[in-house]
């Protein structure tokens, strides 16, 4: 990401927070990218439920900005936004599935079939690894994800999660663990 | 698994891949806004109208005493605060272009409508 760019989402940022409208519309177009992918990770690829986190990260965005002093780097409080909205649709699919009861073979977390275009594009590798993800709880889906993917240090990890790098450094141990062991049950090995 | 090869899996690539293949469609910035707003400002809407009822109730023994009745006051402050709740509403969500209430998009009307329902 090119220095000018960060600095124009710093100051839309900025704007949002005290009221600007026009800017939060922008600052919410350029990092609905980044936004949509961390959701759908945490979904472990449901697209309707990534698609329920990200507009829930933009609506506690939205209500976050004002409180945004610019202290941490404007990606980790998206981030924070972000972990904050997942972990609070997650609470609601339980509470849903509680009141509905389980569904028939349901299992531990969403993981739909594959569609047509996902198995031209990705194949058995991508199948594999969305089951692979549905072994871990969200939290370490994202963290993992956040690591491996958008290439966050740990201390930006512990930033965005608000834990110690202590923490993260466990977490993500016991995630990446978790996730190598699954994915060695579907036939594959992790680079 | 039938056969126990291990084949490799590049997983920064593939996670990143799997993300983008299922992220949602465009953003919904405006209704984003408004949700956050209907949130922030229902609970202070609700008071209001809680205000409205205790200033009812307040009227109320004044009547008995003889001071007079003060009939629709509820309704009045309720009213009143609605009207202020919307153009408020309008002015968070849609910012300087905002028409008024009576010229709100449809979609903002949807939100406009939950919050007076919801409180």
């Amino acid at each position: 990401m090119a220095k000018e760019g960060v600095e124009g989402e710093a100051e839309l940022a900025a704007r949002a927070g005290g009221g600007d409208s026009a800017a939060f519309d922008e600052l919410a177009r350029r990092l609905w990218d980044r936004i949509g992918r961390y959701a759908a990770a945490a979904a472990a690829g449901d697209p309707e439920l990534a698609s329920r986190i990200a507009q829930e990260s933009l609506v506690r965005l939205h209500a976050a900005l004002p409180r945004f002093r610019g202290e941490a780097s404007l990606g980790t409080f998206v981030y924070r936004v972000c972990a904050i909205a997942a972990a609070d649709a997650f609470r609601r699919l339980a509470r849903e599935r509680r009141r509905l009861g389980p569904l028939p073979e349901e299992e531990e977390l969403p993981s739909p079939e594959p569609g047509p275009e996902e198995a031209a594009l990705r194949g058995e590798a991508a199948a594999a690894l969305r089951r692979a993800l549905g072994r871990l709880d969200e939290g370490e889906r994202a963290l993992v994800y956040l690591k491996e993917a958008e290439g966050l240090g740990v201390a930006e990890l512990a930033e965005s999660f608000g834990i110690p790098e202590g923490t993260v450094k466990s977490r993500l141990f016991r995630a990446r663990a978790k996730l190598k062991a699954a994915l060695e049950e579907e036939g594959y090995g992790i680079d | 698994m039938g056969s126990t090869e291990i084949r490799r899996m590049e997983l920064g690539r593939e996670l990143r891949a799997l993300a983008e293949l299922s992220a949602p469609g465009a953003p919904e910035p405006r209704l984003a806004a408004a949700e956050s707003f209907r949130r922030r400002r229902s609970s202070r809407f609700l008071g209001l109208c809680l205000a409205a009822g205790a200033a009812l109730c307040v009227g109320m023994p004044l009547a008995q005493r003889g001071f007079g009745p003060r009939p629709g006051l509820a309704g009045t402050l309720a009213s009143g605060a609605a009207s202020e709740v919307a153009a408020e509403f309008a002015a968070a969500v849609l910012g300087p272009r905002a028409p008024g209430p009576a010229g709100l998009d449809a979609e903002i009307e949807t939100y406009l409508v939950a919050l007076w329902d919801s409180d």
